[in-house]
């Protein structure tokens, strides 16, 4: 007995219809609309304004005509990649490449250490709370100060590190320059490393952590040493991780400015041949020489490889960055 | 109290996507109905939109007296208790449980007492002042109950509430809820995929699949004369035995026609029906009985496993000539069977049922 | 084989210790350079003549350069800061961890961009659009407090949104369900379960952004002029350009601009440890 009922007398029906009408929830949107709108404003805007911008020719006279400044094209392009004269390109391909050699170095150093550290903590031992929250505090430090330190532990004479290395422990003949020269490379990659890796770590750390025990004891019961566990169950689940933060950290070295600022004394500071990066070097001689055209073309120059890049990054990576362990 | 219908409920995500589909049902004042079915077949949507969790795309749906399509949810008279308990963390018991009436600021003497009398209704007067970490799975189901208890509904909601409790506590809690129905007579309406609490807890059941309904019926109706295949396949366990088959004579007693050659007799009304249609023969394990060779209408059947379970036992065979499964249910250690015996088993007409190619069951013969 | 193991066990613990004594040594110098004379340092002489440690560079630094000023807008900045930007990146992390709506796709996609593309790289436009405002509306945005404060919530928003949007994912959403029959409005459901659940991630993320904007030179360097409105790192700077060899003072400077986020950091670094790792790992 089946027992579906229709029934036939009429019920309340007051405004059914106006009910049936699909509400727009305004809520989400509400909640979103500040972040948004704050994004709009300090990355969209500039970035529309920007290319207008490059495209005009603005120096010291011209300024205060704004937008309405005269119209050049693609001139300030021209006078950036290829006319000798433009401060702007004079100092950019030392810039660019020490800024892609950094960056690389930089990277690199920081994800070996920090999976290091991470294998080496995700173990259990006495203090290991307190090893890592110790290990945390190079990050900690910001990094002005990181530049405003290791610029004075570099110091050719007094510094510590030559100190070190040349009057303890007789590693080198004599005691180089680090600040000038060469050796300015190393004097930012390394402070750079030293404050970069903490937080690779950790993030290795909590990914060690997810894999399964279980994936460790079959190996183990099939006879897999350490190490081949490691290259074959470690690493692999680590990929994506590792191939994000990979990512994450070439973007950020590649903007790096505050530890070169910092570290090369006299304010606005000249870092030398070895030690110039991008943002550094744009915003200098954009300010000194008043070049706002021509810097807006390079900041645009560097968007459309950087979106390139993480545009062929993603495709190349795609498989292994969405894959769980 | 009150009683709940759905008056042609469906509900869409878009334009091709019907979770729900011309759903029409009525329960009475009081009553305990349990919607059953497999995951994905829209019972939680229902309840949800009777919850005002969820819109209603069409049709009307009326609590008691009202329309309700449109009141919030806090105003419907009902009250939910979740799979996964959803007990506020940073609240104590006593402030889970008093949590709504503070909302509507009733004044503080007025939580206590109903709070307090909840609590002891099920038994958990000691925890009131401890946090949801700490207690057991049994214990938060109790308090889940306990903060819907104190709104005082008029109808009770259950979202597959014993889910997550292992297997001997949610045969106690199935024997408390049947008693807590009993103390406060709301219409409940309960949803799960576990046919046995659905068997053992419902006045009434509503089995659906697909966002339709497939069957509605007490307990005994439906497992006696399940309307349709689904119904029949998804309550009882073991599950009923299911054949395909040809209908291979209509008079005086429908006959079919099994792969294995068999022929069986069913108790049922096929006048709509003609000579070699298909159809799918059922019969519950517990009604197929052995005999010997010579028994009218005896089938051959070879032993290949027995499940003693204590009480009964599950002897599953295989018929002749096609592999078909026979599964029947013995009360006690089926003594003299073993692996590999050949048996003769009888399936009385009686207990026989007929669906045809569609998955309607044939009516019973009166 | 058991000896072996605990052997290796001792070793890697030592490596390990080794190692966070190496990687501090720099602050323990920075440090104990703080506490050095300066004819000492400049002599070369930090490590010996005896440990006579002068605590009067503490006392120097406020004195001789304005670092009050500095330090007194640095908190007041990336306070406001803290509280501004993580009150919008919740909410706009909230809409995204629970409800699918047109633009929620765009929304992410665009967080993603402003990382690869951030504020940073278009410096130029913003410094003249701060200009233009002045001139045009004159709207001061240029050397104020809230010209940087509203550049820094803007730019530190996007990425406090990814690592909150982790957090209130993996909130049970049936506890709002709950609320919602108990009688909450969605906003009342917000303040009254969530925003309490959720508290240790808030914490970790306001956290993260007070740091991120004491660490801020570039553009309050630019935009800013006078000690009235100057961040710490700008006083650094133009101390090294004042005082090129005033290291004594430098030091102390540096630690004293530590403090503060040290101490951030230590207060809430459980919650923080925590929210950071499993916020990466999702990416």
């Amino acid at each position: 007995m089946t027992d579906i009922q229709h029934t036939t007398t009429p019920l309340r029906t007051t405004a059914p219809s106006k009910a049936r009408k699909r509400r727009f929830d305004s809520y989400p949107y509400l909640l979103l609309m500040p972040a948004v709108l704050m994004m709009l404003c300090v990355n969209l805007l500039p970035i529309l304004q920007g290319f207008w911008m490059s495209l005009l020719k603005l120096n010291q006279y011209t300024l205060h005509q704004y937008l309405d400044a005269p119209f050049v094209g693609l001139d300030n392009y021209r006078h950036v990649l290829m006319s000798p004269g433009s401060p702007i390109r004079a100092g950019l391909a030392g810039a660019l490449r020490n800024t892609v050699l950094y960056t690389l170095v930089v990277t690199i150093s920081s994800i070996v250490i920090g999976l290091g550290v991470a294998l080496l903590l995700n173990r259990d031992f006495p203090g290991k709370r307190l090893a890592r929250t110790a290990l945390m505090l190079p990050w900690v430090v910001p990094s002005y100060v990181v530049g405003t330190l290791w610029g004075f532990m570099w110091q050719k004479d007094t510094g510590i590190i030559n100190v070190v290395l040349v009057d303890w422990l007789h590693l080198l003949p004599s005691k180089p320059f680090w600040l000038l020269g060469p050796g300015t490379f190393w004097a930012i990659v390394i402070p750079t490393v030293w404050r970069g890796w903490p937080v690779l770590m950790l993030i290795f750390l909590a990914a060690l952590q997810s894999i399964p025990q279980d994936l460790y004891d079959a190996a183990a019961t099939d006879g897999a040493s350490k190490f081949r566990q490691f290259i074959h169950i470690t690493l692999p689940c680590l990929l994506p991780v590792i191939v994000i933060q990979f990512m994450f950290q070439i973007i950020d070295n590649i903007y790096s400015y505050n530890i070169v600022s910092m570290m090369f004394g006299n304010g606005a500071g000249h870092p030398g041949e070895w030690g110039d990066l991008l943002m550094p070097l744009l915003t200098r001689q954009s300010f000194n020489y008043w070049l706002f055209g021509q810097g807006s073309a390079v900041s645009f120059v560097i968007m459309a490889l950087m979106l390139m890049f993480v545009g062929m990054w993603m495709t190349a990576f795609k498989r292994r960055m969405t894959s769980d362990a | 109290m009150a009683s709940v219908r759905f008056q042609n409920i469906s509900k869409r995500y878009n334009e091709h996507e019907s979770v729900i589909d011309d759903v029409s049902l009525h329960i009475d004042d009081g009553e305990f109905v349990v919607f059953v079915g497999p995951s994905g077949c829209g019972k939680s949507t229902m309840l949800r939109m009777i919850a005002g969790l969820e819109d209603i795309s069409d049709g009307e749906l009326h609590i008691g007296d009202r329309l309700a399509n449109d009141e919030p949810a806090s105003r419907r008279g009902i009250a939910m208790v979740f799979q996964n308990y959803a007990l506020y963390p940073h609240m104590t018991v006593a402030e889970n449980m008093g949590f709504a009436l503070r909302l509507a600021k009733t004044p503080k003497p007025e939580i206590t007492r109903r709070v307090e009398a909840a609590a002891d209704t099920l038994q958990i007067r000691p925890l009131l002042g401890r946090k949801p970490k700490e207690l057991s799975g049994g214990q938060r189901q109790r308090v889940a109950i306990g903060r819907a208890i104190v709104r005082d509904p008029q109808v009770f909601l259950f979202d597959e509430p014993l889910s997550n409790l292992d297997a001997a506590l949610r045969g106690d809690m199935r024997v408390e809820l049947s008693k807590l129905h009993h103390t406060l007579g709301t219409t409940m309406i309960y949803v799960t995929h576990d046919q046995v609490e659905a068997m053992t807890l419902a006045d009434r059941i509503v089995v659906f699949n697909g966002g339709k309904i497939q069957g509605i019926g007490t307990p005994g109706e439906l497992y006696d004369n399940p309307p349709s295949l689904f119904v029949a396949s998804f309550l009882g366990a073991p599950a009923m035995n299911l054949f395909d088959a040809h209908l291979s004579s209509i008079e005086p007693m429908p006959t079919s026609r099994l792969a294995s050659g068999a022929t069986i007799q069913a108790a049922v009304d096929a006048s709509k029906a003609a000579v070699g249609d298909k159809v799918t023969l059922g019969i519950r394990p517990e009604h197929v009985a052995f005999s010997t060779a010579d028994t009218l209408g005896a089938v051959l059947a070879r032993i290949t496993m027995i499940e003693y379970l204590g009480d009964s036992a599950v002897v599953h065979m295989e018929l002749p000539g096609g592999g078909q499964t026979l599964r029947a249910k013995t009360p006690g250690r089926p003594a003299d069977l073993g692996f590999g015996d050949t048996v003769h088993v009888v399936l009385p007409p009686e207990h026989c049922l007929l669906f045809d190619a569609g998955g309607q069951a044939f009516p019973r013969r009166p | 084989m058991r000896r072996r193991d605990h052997l290796n066990h001792q070793l890697l613990n030592i490596l390990t210790w080794a190692i966070v004594v190496v990687s501090l040594l720099p602050i323990a110098w920075m440090v104990l350079s703080s506490l050095r004379s300066y004819g000492d340092i400049v002599g070369g002489k930090q490590l010996d003549g005896g440990f006579s440690l002068r605590w009067q560079n503490y006392v120097d630094m406020w004195t001789q350069v304005d670092f009050l000023s500095y330090f007194g807008n640095s908190l007041f900045i990336c306070g406001a800061t803290t509280l501004l930007a993580t009150l919008a990146s919740a909410c706009a992390a909230y809409a995204l961890a629970r409800y699918r709506f047109r633009g929620s796709d765009a929304a992410t996609l665009g967080i993603t961009v402003t990382q690869v593309v951030p504020g940073m790289l278009f410096f130029l436009p913003l410094y003249m659009l701060y200009q233009h405002l002045h001139q045009q509306y004159g709207l001061r945005m240029l050397n104020t407090y809230h010209g940087l404060i509203f550049l820094y919530v803007a730019l530190f928003t996007p990425a406090s949104i990814w690592i909150m949007r982790g957090f209130f994912v993996s909130i049970p959403r049936e506890l709002e369900d709950a609320a919602i029959i108990d009688g909450c409005s969605r906003l009342g459901a917000f303040v009254r379960i969530i925003l309490p659940i959720s508290a240790p991630g808030i914490i970790a993320t306001a956290t993260f952004i007070f740091l991120l904007a004491w660490d801020e030179l570039f553009f309050a360097w630019i935009l800013t002029d006078s000690p009235s409105v100057q961040t710490v790192p700008v006083g650094i700077r133009l101390f090294i350009g004042q005082f090129e060899h005033r290291y004594d003072l430098l030091m102390a400077a540096a630690t004293v601009s530590t403090l503060p986020v040290l101490a951030a950091f230590f207060v809430t670094q459980r919650y923080f440890i925590k929210g950071l790792a499993a916020g990466a790992v999702k990416g």
